[in-house]
């Protein structure tokens, strides 16, 4: 069952069960009060007339002898007093009734009793009997109150029915106070359950949307924390994934043109006579191919190998520089490009090969990129060290891939220079495996510049 | 009927060069083109070709804008593609190209592809005739001398291939597959059987070369 539609259940049969009880005991209660007073009223005011009676009776009887005055006497004494309900009886006669009920069979008398109520129903009528005896000259005379009281059972009944139909509006009430409630305090579960249920298809966009300042709200924040994490985590996975697949297609790229030419030419030479000229000529394709091969597997090492820690020394700029330069120096006159060499700063903590290799490596595409005669600089200040030529520079929507393995700004990827597309991505892991920044700049027609900004 | 006039766009220059030095072995004229807008260009002068081998990522203009170039022609048209995604090829051959061949792909698959394209166009000789030997490609018949020789269906289509490729070794899984097509369950020993019929039908001995654990060879 829902939590919604139980705490309703719950929460209707409870106020279901206060009503009844609270209204049961109020009306009982109330009706036994309202008989109660009745009766003591009945009682009191019966006294009342019952003493004054006497005490007028014994002042007009005071000086009479004759039993038939005296009994004109006292009726007439009691009818002063009396009113409807009123009924004097002595012995076995009425002197005064003006209701037609036998009281004196109802409730009999005894002398010396105090007074005697009776109250039940009489003929289909609630009827309310008190009764007293009053002595008066040695006579005795019964003395009784008849009230009809079924307006006041009626009255109950009434209020009983009244009580129920506004117990009943009330019930309606409080359940619809209780359903939108309960409806809004389960609200934000079902959101959460909708989210989490959303997440779990694959949408980790989605968060709870519920600021409320109670637990929910906090289970809540807790949620979104946890779907923010699992997001980032999902988020790091698919780049990585991506990241991966773009280089495996890459680099499936990368050796299909190699080997469709190496299969092209050793299947011509297997099949077909061809003049010595031509045969050298394909020979010669499948040994550049290979060997092209060879420096990509060699490369395609080199990054596997980056993915483990280096072990940092302290390297002195000036005979890095040098030792560079001397490096480059053959690639450097055959492209006709001199390289200017500006040291400004002592030393930086690296791993001196890779660092040397990296620099080569940018060396060596500024050299590409650049006309016989152009300039290279390379320069070292503060933790920088920066390579720039003023050569054909890189256009601007290609500058975010250019760390990409197997990029290419040019779509056909000639290898006009002969390059991999992975040097730059190799420099790049050099400089993460330092924990250092590498940064391009370029405009095409101008040049280009790259920064190695160590820690 | 002259030699058959090949286009060739391809940038990488090895590549270019395997296929330049297999047409040429194959008796076939080509021009050859290493950047699409060069080739675009020369179309405007000279555009008498029976066939365009269009690599499709080119420097300059790319092999699907090139194609737009050389379909004014009436030329027919092989795209060579090293994207294995379906969405280009598939995108080549509904603008009309005739054929594509994905990278790495070799040489009998590119001669075979170019006669179909060309046989097709109606450009390839209905006549072929090797020593004294002549097949008639209408007729379905092949005559020595005089005398007519009478093959079964597919032994006709391997000495086709064999006389179209002489002096080039085919390997027997190539003949299998090109007669026979990739999905006939048999094996290399169908093509030595019918190789074996059509020299006793022919006659002449040391006509078919058998190159040992490879393949055949029409010499002469």
């Amino acid at each position: 069952m829902r939590l919604s539609k139980k705490v309703s259940l719950i929460s209707i049969a409870v106020l279901l069960l206060v009503v009844v009880v609270i209204g049961t005991v109020l009306l009982s209660y109330a009706k036994s009060q309202i008989i109660e007073h009745t009766i003591e009223q009945a009682k009191a005011e019966h006294r009342n007339l019952n003493t004054s009676f006497a005490e007028m009776t014994a002042y007009y009887l005071a000086d009479e002898d004759s039993p038939a005055v005296q009994r004109t006497l006292v009726i007439y004494c009691f009818s002063r007093f009396a009113t409807d309900t009123s009924v004097l009886i002595q012995g076995e006669e009425t002197l005064y009734a003006r209701t037609a009920l036998d009281s004196a069979q109802l409730l009999p008398l005894q002398i010396g009793e105090e007074q005697k109520v009776f109250s039940g129903e009489v003929e289909g009528r609630n009827i309310l009997l008190v009764g007293q005896i009053v002595s008066l000259n040695d006579s005795y005379y019964s003395v009784y109150r008849v009230e009809d009281i079924t307006y006041i059972y009626n009255n109950i009944q009434q209020m009983i029915v009244r009580f129920i139909l506004i117990g009943i509006a009330g019930l309606f009430i409080g359940t619809l106070l209780i359903l939108l409630l309960v409806h809004r305090l389960t609200k934000p579960l079902l959101m959460l359950k909708e989210a989490s249920a959303q997440i779990a298809r694959g949408d980790y966009n989605i968060r709870a949307d519920i600021h409320t300042r109670d637990e929910v709200g906090e289970l809540a924040q807790d949620f979104n924390a946890m779907a923010d994490a699992v997001q980032s985590h999902i988020d790091k996975l698919t780049d990585m994934n991506e990241r991966q697949s773009l280089f495996i297609s890459g680099l499936t790229h990368e050796y299909k043109t190699p080997m469709t030419s190496i299969l092209l030419h050793s299947e011509t030479l297997l099949t077909a006579d061809l003049d010595k000229k031509s045969t050298e000529n394909s020979l010669a394709h499948i040994y550049d191919q290979c060997r092209f091969l060879e420096q990509l597997t060699h490369k395609m090492l080199s990054l596997l190998v980056l993915e483990r820690e280096i072990t940092p020394q302290k390297i002195s700029l000036p005979d890095l520089l040098e030792d560079v330069s001397q490096n480059c120096f053959q690639t450097l006159m055959d492209h006709g490009t001199p390289l200017t060499i500006r040291c400004e700063a002592d030393s930086v903590t690296g791993d001196y090969d890779l660092i040397k290799s990296l620099l080569i490596n940018l060396i060596d595409n500024a050299s590409k990129a650049s006309e016989p005669g152009q300039h290279i600089h390379l320069r070292a200040y503060k933790q920088t060290i920066e390579v720039s030529d003023n050569g054909v520079g890189i256009p601007e929507d290609s500058l975010p891939f250019v760390f990409d393995p197997f990029y290419m700004s040019d779509s056909s990827r000639s290898k006009k220079g002969g390059g991999s597309g992975l040097g730059l991505a190799i420099a790049r892991r050099i400089a993460e495996a330092h924990g250092a920044e590498l940064l391009i700049e370029s405009k095409p027609g101008e040049g280009t510049t790259v920064r190695l900004i160590m820690r | 009927m002259s030699k058959n006039r090949i286009l060739v766009v391809e940038d990488d220059p090895a590549i270019s060069d395997g296929i330049a030095v297999n047409l040429l072995y194959s008796g076939y004229d080509h021009v050859l083109f290493r950047d699409g807008n060069e080739a675009a260009q020369a179309l405007l002068q000279d555009h008498s070709f029976d066939l365009a081998l269009l690599d499709i990522m080119l420097p300059g203009l790319d092999g699907f804008a090139l194609f737009e170039h050389v379909k004014k022609y009436d030329i027919p048209v092989i795209f060579i593609t090293a994207k294995t995604d379906s969405a280009s090829e598939i995108k080549g051959l509904l603008n009309g190209a005739e054929d594509y061949i994905v990278k790495p792909f070799d040489v009998m698959t590119l001669l075979v592809r170019i006669e179909k394209v060309l046989d097709r166009a109606g450009k390839l000789d209905q006549i072929l005739r090797f020593s004294n030997i002549t097949i008639d490609l209408q007729e379905h018949t092949v005559r020595r001398d005089e005398a007519e020789i009478l093959l079964k269906p597919m032994e006709f289509e391997v000495l086709v291939l064999l006389v179209r490729h002489k002096n080039r070794t085919i390997p027997r899984d190539k003949i299998l597959n090109e007669i026979w097509g990739t999905d006939f369950f048999g094996d290399t020993r169908t093509v030595d059987v019918h190789i074996a019929n059509i020299r006793k039908k022919l006659g002449v001995d040391g006509l078919i070369k058998t190159i040992p654990k490879y393949g055949y060879r029409l010499e002469g």
